[in-house]
């Protein structure tokens, strides 16, 4: 998992951003522990691309010691011919996606992710992770 | 000599599509009778007028056709390779209302910032102008009755959608449809499963989509997504080159060229049926003919023709009927094509075509059609055969 050094930074905030057909969802959630199945804190969901500003995480609250995931998930309402044109609108996700952290001692910082993708129902996920320390 | 090679490089290509991947082994959902400018520049689709809905991001199609003089068929090597550059190129400030031609006022642009999604009051009506564009590349092999026997010709055409027009009531169903979305992720038990860290990114995506007004939301957009724009406007150009015969004492000379518009005008006929449309097409297509040959000294020479036609068509959801007819004027004398056709789609992977009537140049022998469309992963094909 990365880590991040946000100290006692406030406020720690997120921005998403990527460009694609598909209508984007993202969430961001604030864990105690990597293990937690709950989150004690959440952003309210939004459309990056509708939404493209900087959002504050846990409402300014410090968040050193949290672990901290962002989640997009993405649904193609459009036509798409065949499985190589999806697989083609993933790469477009993939290399226009952009998570990023602003508040830490690396700032902005761009998280990494991780896709993964699902022809059968033409949606896609990407999951970033960071360890605030 | 040639023919030897070009059925060579039309295996290589087959070979090398094939050796990039898995072998193909899923149905495709969208299906589509083989369309490509460079065969409808050569007479031998089943429709002489098509709007290119379904074309794939790479393609190869095959045609085989017999009418009721055999001399008169083509042969089986007839490849056509199609490519949409559009899935290849990265997308710059991609979103889905601009995917979909949803425009924002010049007020709210010069406003600044990100419009919501209520200013998305216009629609770009040459907006699939890129998306639609593709470019294809045919060998075919045919006597066009013309020949003795079937000669050789290498195609290159090009298409694209220039005009598409959507009602204001299609244009406020996108929007509404993208509330809709937007709202059922970011409430109930869909952030609850995102949320949780002990699923698996495919375990989250499989308890989503399996909610059930996720299901209902996604039924609602599909229906919306498969709605036909009210007015479609296409133009195709293709070349075909006539690749020469030694034995028969032809050198490669200009083939065929031509230009075409095709438009189409869907009206929606909820009443009979929620997928029901009547489509009034029409098509105006400039031609300049090098494949006439003068008995008498064996020559090939060329003249321009000017089609013009339409076609009305009955779509009710799994079965369509149609009839087009297509006037070709030309210096020497007048042509016609007169040709009505029924298509069933028996899923989304099979489905049956035939037609019957008459093509140019027949002289009053019939053709008739019967097809079967299949969809494999690298493309559609269909194969025709005799009735």
């Amino acid at each position: 998992m990365d880590v991040l050094n946000v100290g006692n930074n406030v406020p720690i905030k997120l921005k998403v951003s990527v460009q694609t057909q598909a209508i984007p969802v993202s969430y961001g959630f604030l864990y105690n522990t990597e293990a937690d199945e709950n989150p004690y804190s959440s952003i309210a969901p939004f459309d990056p691309i509708q939404n493209p500003g900087w959002k504050s995480l846990d409402k300014g609250n410090p968040v050193g010691g949290k672990v901290f995931r962002v989640l997009t998930f993405f649904r193609f309402f459009n036509t798409i011919p065949n499985e190589q044109a999806f697989n083609l609108t993933i790469e477009q996700i993939e290399d226009s996606y952009k998570a990023e952290i602003k508040g830490g001692n690396q700032s902005p910082y761009k998280m990494n992710n991780s896709v993964e993708s699902f022809f059968s129902s033409k949606t896609c996920i990407v999951e970033s992770e960071v360890q605030f320390i | 000599m040639k023919r030897l090679y070009i059925i060579c490089v039309a295996t290589l290509f087959y070979i090398s599509l094939y050796a990039q991947g898995e072998p193909p082994s899923s149905p495709l959902k969208n299906l589509a009778p083989p369309n490509s400018p460079a065969f409808v520049l050569m007479d031998v689709t089943p429709s002489s007028i098509v709007v290119p809905e379904n074309i794939q991001s790479f393609s190869i199609q095959t045609i085989n056709a017999f009418t009721g003089n055999s001399n008169n068929g083509l042969s089986n090597n007839n490849f056509a390779l199609e490519f949409q550059p559009y899935w290849y190129v990265k997308r710059e400030e991609e979103n889905f209302f601009k995917y979909n031609n949803l425009t924002v006022s010049k007020a709210v642009v010069a406003a600044g910032g990100t419009p919501t999604v209520d200013d998305y009051t216009g629609y770009n009506v040459f907006g699939d102008i890129w998306k639609k564009a593709s470019f294809s590349l045919a060998l075919m092999n045919g006597d066009f009755e013309v020949f003795n026997e079937p000669q050789s010709f290498v195609s290159i055409g090009a298409r694209t959608r220039l005009i598409t027009v959507r009602s204001l009531k299609q244009i406020n169903k996108f929007k509404n449809q993208y509330k809709n979305y937007v709202h059922f992720m970011s409430n109930g038990a869909v952030p609850v499963i995102i949320g949780n860290g002990s699923m698996s990114l495919e375990e989250k995506n499989e308890a989503i989509i399996n909610l059930p007004g996720y299901k209902s939301i996604e039924k609602d957009f599909e229906s919306l997504i498969e709605e036909k724009p009210v007015f479609a406007l296409d133009m195709a150009i293709a070349y075909s080159h006539f690749m020469g015969n030694n034995e028969q004492e032809f050198d490669d000379a200009f083939g065929r060229f031509g230009i075409w518009l095709s438009g189409d005008l869907a009206i929606y006929t909820p009443t009979i049926n929620e997928k029901s449309y009547i489509h009034f097409y029409g098509i105006f297509r400039f031609l300049k003919d090098g494949i006439n040959l003068n008995e008498e000294s064996n020559e090939l020479f060329s003249e321009d023709k000017i089609d013009f036609g339409g076609k009305i068509e009955f779509e009710l959801n799994r079965i369509s009927f149609a009839y087009e007819y297509v006037t070709r004027d030309s210096e020497n004398d007048d042509e016609s094509r007169s040709i009505g056709s029924i298509r069933y789609r028996i899923n989304d992977d099979f489905a049956l075509n035939g037609g019957f009537g008459e093509n140019f140049k027949s002289e009053g022998n019939g053709i008739v059609l019967l097809g079967i469309e299949w969809g494999i992963d690298n493309g559609s094909s269909v194969k025709l055969t005799p009735n």
